[in-house]
């Protein structure tokens, strides 16, 4: 019979098995871990074998030593089942180790691709040490065409950049680096007040803890740090005078602006930019960019927390106006980040004073502009400095930050006039273009960085690097960017190395659209693998939410061009790096 | 039209066996009787045609079947849904190099132009062939959640009602906790836990998100149903008899509650499709380059000055589909209720 | 009636308390933590993402992390920081800064010039304090008296830019054009069944309901605020212009739910037997509507108000987002996204907290309208 017994055994049976059903969709293998971890050592010693042979040869040495071992299963990589992923990246500062180096290296924590390469290695230690910048440009040019045209680990498609619409009649700049410089900016009939779209809150307006661009955008007038990017792209001189380099490469020695002064008065001092740098690297701190600081000597251990003394940090203050940062090794490019956010100054007794919340209740930056207002979600205000040199010579006094998430609204609010910079949804573009107005403010910024699709070296079949290579070339980049992206205006990337810094090597570095070329890489590929239909071949394309177009285009024209079977998987955005990551960090 | 016709006949014989009246029959020629419930109908009718044979796949697949080799043109989608056919880019040719300007077309988004009764969107795609094809999928989002929706509350409403009692309370608040959540976090998290390997996969879970959300209200409208049923003479006479609690359920109870539920299934797939609608807007919908409504008014809503046909065909075809399905929801539930009888 | 009612709210404890259980294990099975997106679309180094894992307790097992986030909200009504907007605490976010504080700024703002920056409280000043001790560069400044009237304004700002209290708003307003144009509509159309009056109307308020939010929101926008110029195009706060079309955007859905709904419920009261039976009596038509009628076909349009009402009190998502409203709606969305956990925490309780409240006012009102039901 049925009782309430049995409903209730009924229903705990519906409990258990919908968190079954809810176990099953996580993804979850824990017994796989334990074999990766044994072959990722195997796949260490090859290496070092590779690594004494590589010793005796030149470094002009053109042929490519094929490091991936065959994957055996279960292998590192093995059981990531992609072949190519999906990932971009923005630079940092202007040196091309902020991506050759920093994402492309085979130790990178951004990698996904398996790729290693004894020589490319060298290069970049090579270049690292290297201080004149046309030698490290070559040694860096060389690193890419290693990884780009003998490795093949990686198929760049675009540069980023941006795009605005910008009032007529507001004189604005936008270096490359860094957010715009708002003081130079101004009114050719002397408006004092510009309204500047932003498309979120800004998630914080701490310094040191600040990483998203709409942050920065606010904080950049509010703090200075060292140095600063012109409208070109050059490093100044912003709040120091000088700086002088130890002959080893290693110390830097920068003498600081005496007169730069606090919103309160006080004297910005070395000490400001010891304090500040430690409290970026203070595991307590937990900032998102405390990586970029590595290089700081004793900077890792610090911020892993091997190290609790933060006077293990090659960071001293000689006196109040001179600061001594001394390196892990010679790092040539490090002028650079003495331009990056990394580096602000930190007023400790004003954050202690004010707890959490100090940046919203009380900010004392060294800055142009002082905060004025900020209402949370709705705008962000900020006004010109008198006491400061830069704020003084402001033409622009006042600058509100109104935040509108949705494009849309944003471009009717800027054809309405209740905006002077603003961002318009791409739907719309057509009608912007034809329009009289609107197509002359319309306004591309530079944003250096690069899109690219990386290759899992040890999966067949793009273990092979012929394979890779037909791949690489059976892309046309330039019809993503006419017919399915709608931006004719962006450059198509051959190189990793963007166009907005030294290095960029145009269309000679990697493989260009060649369907000849590619059909005979197929050819040896398929040979080498005894394959005699590419309708037998099948890839795996693994991308996030957001890139169909891209991805779908790069899809059919592998699928059109090369005769293979693509399946793209496509992920949400936090379960798509959670993923990657497993493989790659198990 | 769907719902009736898989569902009557065997219910008819339960209803025959019992009370040798035609019960369904009845309410069938109430139904017919309703002019905007038929004109309901017919369009749901024309939807569901559209949706099945949306692509050549069918009419392609008899006549080879038969040993004829014909290649058949797509009855009603002139067009693939997920190919533009044309390589022309959007902004007119001035912006593209030379080499690329050859054979562009102006004006290809324009619609009202023979081929292109819609126009095409961005990628140069049909939209005439994916409103078309977007039937399908949206009227499959609706149809499937609805009826996952269905199963799901049925099975947990009858149980809750029929035992009543302390496991009918323990049960309810079950659904009270459910209901506490908001209905778009819960359809959020559900699809963002659940793998979507490819597009099919993906089109899935949208399912299984939108029906799983569903079932509370459908799960309360079954037990208050029995709730009210099993106090009914029939019922009490039923268990008399020494009729078993199974068969009570599924010969009494269950039949005589599935009316309202029909019309709740009615009602809810238009509401489904626009929770489809809202999902696309924040990037969970179906993925792409399936399109379904939702989709498409999502691809086009912010381009509504420059390019208003994205918006307003999709759009218009949502709101067709809202009107008919509630028309006929209504009709059903006016015939279906025995208040209403003798009266018209 | 009042035992029903404590009774109810005692059963919503259990509720709320499976709902934080429900909602935390549901976030451990989501893959992908708030750290492992950092910021411009890149990954977060496994050794940063440990530090930050460290400094919001997430390293702790899951059964602590929760007692823990339970101790802080029961006992100290805290929802905890928020992991992806650092130094800000879930309760700011959704219920607004404290505004004494910043009162105070401005006064001394204004009386002491320049010398006013860099100046900071000892300890941060809430609603009921009356005295602050002033520091500047870690060394005791002065002390400053908090008047009542600057207390009393700081309470009204809280209020006023308080992103529950926005969402509030819009859900309040667009609730009263909602019942305002739906319940009359319904009703005519209820009464003059099957004419083109009746047809007219459902037609209106099937409209209404299949435009989805967004894009009937942009068309508002165009039309009133481009073509016609007589309303602001985003924004919230500035001028009662800026709530017109939020609100009619939101409440237009619902109005077309309600008139249907009534029209519904209508039209099987009006076949009852006691309205027969008043009509029999000679009753006006107007007395049988009002008094009769109309009263007991509102049960099932009080019924859905419930929730609607939690849902839009609580801020629509779609609403916010296109017109830039400061509310909490659009935390309801990006949350997830962000794998903020406790604010995901705090909107969610929020909404199920509300809901309780709402389904018990309908309780309520049932016994107001309909005399037979009775809780005791």
């Amino acid at each position: 019979m049925f009782s309430k017994k049995t409903a209730l055994t009924l229903f705990g049976v519906l409990v258990v098995l919908l968190m079954i059903a809810a176990q099953c969709a996580a993804p979850a293998q824990p017994e796989t871990i334990i074999q990766t971890v044994e072959v990722v050592k195997t796949v260490e010693v090859e290496k070092e074998v590779v690594k004494e042979v590589e010793v005796e040869k030149t470094v002009e040495v053109e042929k490519i030593v094929e490091v991936t071992p065959t994957p055996e299963p279960g292998a590192l990589g093995a059981q990531c089942t992609y072949n190519a992923y999906r990932m971009g990246w923005v630079m940092d500062y202007a040196d091309p180790n902020n991506i050759v180096n920093e994402v492309f290296h085979p130790d990178s924590p951004f990698q996904y691709t398996f790729w290693d390469n004894d020589q490319f290695r060298s290069l970049v230690d090579e270049a690292l040490v290297t201080s004149d910048q046309t030698a490290r440009e070559k040694l860096w040019q060389e690193a890419e065409r290693i990884l780009l045209n003998d490795a093949v680990a990686v198929i760049p498609i675009f540069h980023y950049d941006r795009t605005a619409l910008v009032k007529t009649g507001l004189n604005a700049s936008f270096p490359p680096f860094g957010a715009p410089i708002l003081w130079k900016w101004s009114w050719e009939d002397g408006t004092d007040t510009l309204r500047y779209r932003i498309a979120t809150d800004p998630p914080t307006l701490d310094p040191q803890l600040a990483t998203d661009t709409t942050s920065h955008l606010v904080i950049e007038q509010l703090m200075e740090t060292m140095y600063g990017y012109a409208e070109d792209g050059t490093i100044e001189p912003v709040g120091a005078i000088d700086y002088t380099v130890s002959e080893d490469g290693t110390v830097y020695t920068v003498q600081l602006d005496p007169e730069a002064k606090w919103s309160d008065g006080e004297p910005v001092t070395a000490q400001h930019y010891v304090d500040g740098i430690t409290r970026l690297l203070d595991p307590a701190t937990a900032a998102e960019y405390a990586y970029v600081m590595y290089y700081i000597e004793g900077a890792q251990e610090f911020n892993t927390g091997e190290a609790t003394d933060p006077n293990v940090l090659g960071l001293k203050a000689l006196d109040d106006y001179t600061l001594e940062i001394t390196l892990t090794g010679p790092q040539a490019f490090f002028d650079s980040i003495l331009a990056f956010f990394t580096t602000f100054p930190a007023r400790l007794d004003v954050i202690e004073a004010g707890g959490d919340l100090w940046f919203q209740t009380n900010f004392v930056g060294n800055g142009p502009y002082l905060l004025k207002e900020w209402v949370h979600d709705d705008h962000v205000t900020i006004e010109a400095n008198p006491d400061h040199p830069r704020g003084a010579q402001a033409s622009i006094k006042t600058i509100e930050y109104p935040i509108i998430v949705e494009d849309a609204t944003a471009l009717a609010a800027y054809e309405n006039d209740e905006l002077d910079v603003s961002g318009y949804p791409s739907e719309e573009l057509p009608r912007i273009l034809e329009d009289p107005v609107l197509s002359q403010e319309f306004t591309r910024l530079p944003r250096p960085g690069v899109y690219y699709l990386g290759l899992n070296t040890l999966l067949p079949p793009t273990d092979n690097v012929h394979f890779r290579k037909a791949l690489a070339m059976s892309i046309d980049k330039r019809a993503i960017l006419d017919d399915v992206l709608n931006m004719p205006w962006r450059i198509d990337a051959y190189g990793v190395i963007p166009p907005e810094i030294y290095g960029y090597q145009d269309g000679n570095v990697g493989y260009g659209f060649d369907l000849d070329a590619a059909q005979e890489h197929l050819q040896k590929y398929m040979e080498d693998a005894g394959i005699e239909d590419p309708g037998d071949i099948t890839i795996q394309l693994w991308f996030n939410r957001g890139n169909e177009d891209v991805i779908e285009s790069v899809e059919s024209q592998w699928e059109e061009n090369l005769g293979i079977n693509v399946n793209v998987v496509n992920m949400e955005w936090g379960v798509y790096l959670e993923t990657l990551d497993q493989c790659n960090n198990p | 039209m769907t719902v009736r016709s898989s569902a009557a006949p065997a219910v008819i014989e339960l209803e025959e066996a019992r009370k040798g009246v035609g019960l369904w029959g009845d309410a069938w020629q109430r139904l017919l009787r309703n002019r905007a419930a038929v004109a309901g109908m017919i369009f749901s009718a024309i939807l569901v045609i559209c949706a099945l044979f949306a692509d050549t796949a069918l009419i392609v697949a008899i006549p080879n079947a038969l040993g004829a080799d014909l290649d058949v043109k797509p009855l009603l989608t002139p067009y693939p849904f997920n190919r533009g056919d044309t390589r022309c880019n959007r902004m007119g040719p001035s912006l593209l190099p030379p080499s690329r300007q050859e054979g562009c077309i102006q004006d290809i988004e324009k619609y009202g132009n023979f081929p292109h009764l819609m126009g095409t969107d961005r990628l140069g795609r049909d939209v005439f062939s994916r409103v078309i094809w977007g039937t399908r999928i949206s009227l499959t989002v609706g149809i499937v959640g609805s009826l996952t929706a269905l199963i799901i509350g049925t099975v947990y409403g009858a149980i809750s009602g029929y035992f009543g009692g302390r496991i009918d309370n323990y049960m309810m608040r079950f659904v009270d906790v459910m209901y506490g959540f908001p209905t778009l976090l819960f359809v959020i998290l559900i699809m963002v836990v659940l793998p979507s390997e490819n597009a099919v996969q993906g089109m899935i879970n949208i399912f299984i998100a939108i029906g799983v959300v569903g079932w509370m209200g459908m799960a309360r409208l079954i037990r208050g149903q029995f709730l009210s049923l099993r106090e009914k003479e029939f019922i009490e006479a039923a268990r008399m008899v020494g009729t078993r609690p199974l068969s009570i359920i599924f010969r009494h109870l269950l039949p005589n509650s599935l009316g309202p539920a029909i019309v709740a299934l009615t009602l809810s797939i238009p509401g489904l499709i626009l929770t489809e609608a809202v999902l696309s807007f924040i990037g969970l919908g179906v993925p792409p380059p399936f399109p379904s409504w939702g989709i498409m008014v999502n691809e086009g809503w912010r381009g509504l000055r420059a390019t208003p046909h994205l918006t307003i065909f999709p759009g218009l075809a949502i709101t067709i589909t809202m009107m008919a399905f509630n028309f006929l929801g209504d009709g059903l539930r006016d015939a279906l209720d025995p208040m209403m009888r003798g009266t018209t | 009636m009042h035992r029903f009612i404590i009774n109810r709210l005692l059963w919503g404890i259990p509720v709320l308390i499976l709902v934080t259980i429900v909602t935390f294990g549901f976030m451990q099975l989501v893959p992908g933590g708030p750290f492992t997106a950092g910021s411009e679309g890149r990954p977060v180094p496994p050794e940063i993402q440990a530090n930050m894992e460290a400094k919001y307790g997430l390293d702790k097992p899951v059964w602590q992390q929760y007692l823990n986030y339970m101790e802080r909200l029961i006992f100290h009504f805290d929802f905890g920081p928020s992991l992806r907007k650092p130094g800000r605490s879930v309760n700011s976010i959704l219920f607004g800064e404290n505004q004494v504080a910043k009162i105070v700024m401005e006064r001394l703002r204004r009386d002491l010039g320049s010398e006013a920056q860099g100046i900071t409280f000892l300890e941060e000043p809430g609603f009921m304090s009356t005295e602050v001790i002033l520091v500047k560069k870690g060394e005791i400044y002065g002390k400053v008296k908090i008047y009542g009237s600057e207390r009393l304004e700081a309470l009204r700002r809280t209020l006023s830019t308080a992103p529950v209290m926005v969402s509030a708003q819009v859900g309040a307003v667009s609730l009263l054009i909602a019942i305002a144009v739906g319940i009359p509509l319904g009703l005519f159309s209820a009464l003059k069944q099957n004419t083109w009056i009746d047809y007219l109307a459902m037609f209106i308020s099937l409209l209404g309901v299949s435009i989805p939010n967004f894009v009937l929101g942009i068309i508002l926008i165009f039309v009133f605020a481009i073509w016609l110029g007589w309303l602001p195009v985003y924004g919230w706060g500035e001028s009662w212009k800026q709530v017109i079309m939020p609100a009619v955007t939101l409440g237009t859905g619902g109005t077309a739910f309600i008139a249907r709904l009534t029209r519904a419920s209508m039209l099987e009261t009006i076949r009852q037997d006691y309205i027969r039976t008043a009509r029999a009596k000679g009753l006006h038509e107007r007395a049988v509507v009002v008094r009769h009628a109309l009263k007991n076909s509102m049960i099932p349009v009080v019924t859905v108000l419930g929730p609607l009402t939690a849902a839009w009190l609580t801020g629509s998502f779609l609403v916010e987002w296109v017109f830039s409203i400061p509310g909490i709606g659009k935390f309801f969305v990006t949350s997830i996204g962000d794998r903020d956990y406790t604010l995901i925490m705090g909107t969610i309780l929020i909404y199920a907290g509300a809901l309780v409240m709402f389904n018990l006012a309908v309780d309520i009102t049932y016994a107001f309208i309909d005399p037979r039901i009775r809780y005791d």
